[in-house]
């Protein structure tokens, strides 16, 4: 039976190995791509609007806003956002400086 | 075949270079795409809280993987290390790493920090960084028929 989930990319054979759907991996990862420069593209306007808080893309469409990453992910199984698909990102108002002090 | 990856503003006056990879954990049955920070710094391909949340790893078992210390941009955590596999898109056609991968089994791990892609596989590859042509390129070293990366 052909499986249409699009989000289902691996499936498992009798040994354990994984079988990756070529093509949905190729439109899947097209899609994150998207996603990734959607997020980036709306990335200031979200800024002000939650600040110091994880935002969510899927589809280009922002999808969840929370202010710890287990409130992130209720909303989005909430919403049926496929849990591997989405990307985030925390909208820092004082990013860190990410050298580690020698 | 070579993998491509972007550069973000993050933070906007010294962008980094990052990469999307699809993490899957056979034993666990889990998988996701993960945007991995380019980090020569880190010693292996580090899955921070944030990306490991919504795999839902049940805990019990996720606790039946060895401690690992890691150290990185965000100092030295305590990971649990896992077999993974790391699928690329390229052409023709996608390439695979398996390795021993290290993840943020806790909540206190600093999430807002990315997923770091560090030694353990940067140093299977040809990496090329060239902000001004936004080039992020790597080239595995060593690449069997079946589109397995190896060790060089």
């Amino acid at each position: 039976m052909p499986d249409d989930d699009p989000y289902n990319i691996i499936t498992y054979g009798p040994d354990g190995e994984e079988h990756i759907d070529e093509a949905k991996f190729k439109a899947s990862a097209r899609q994150i791509r998207k996603d990734s420069l959607y997020l980036e593209a709306h990335r200031a306007q979200w800024m002000e609007q939650y600040p110091d808080m994880y935002v969510a893309v899927f589809q280009e469409k922002l999808v969840a806003a929370a202010t710890t990453v287990d409130g992130l992910v209720e909303q989005l199984e909430a919403k049926g956002v496929p849990l591997g698909h989405y990307c985030w990102r925390f909208l820092d108002t004082d990013p860190m400086d990410l050298v580690v002090p020698g | 075949m070579t993998i491509y990856g972007h550069y973000k503003p993050d933070p906007p006056e010294t962008p980094s270079a990052y990469v999307w990879i699809h993490v899957s954990f056979p034993r666990f049955g889990v998988r996701r795409w993960v945007e991995f920070l380019i980090d020569s710094g880190a010693t292996g391909v580090i899955i921070n809280f944030a990306d490991v949340r919504p795999m839902r790893i049940p805990r019990a078992l996720l606790r039946t993987s060895p401690v690992r210390i890691s150290q990185g941009i965000g100092g030295i955590q305590r990971y649990y290390s896992e077999p993974g596999t790391l699928s690329f898109e390229t052409e023709p056609l996608h390439l695979r790493c398996h390795l021993d991968l290290h993840i943020a089994g806790d909540a206190d791990n600093p999430a807002r920090i990315p997923s770091l892609l560090g030694r353990e596989f940067l140093n299977l590859c040809d990496l090329r960084l060239n902000h001004p042509q936004n080039l992020v390129a790597l080239t595995p070293l060593n690449v069997d028929a079946g589109g397995i990366i190896l060790p060089p």
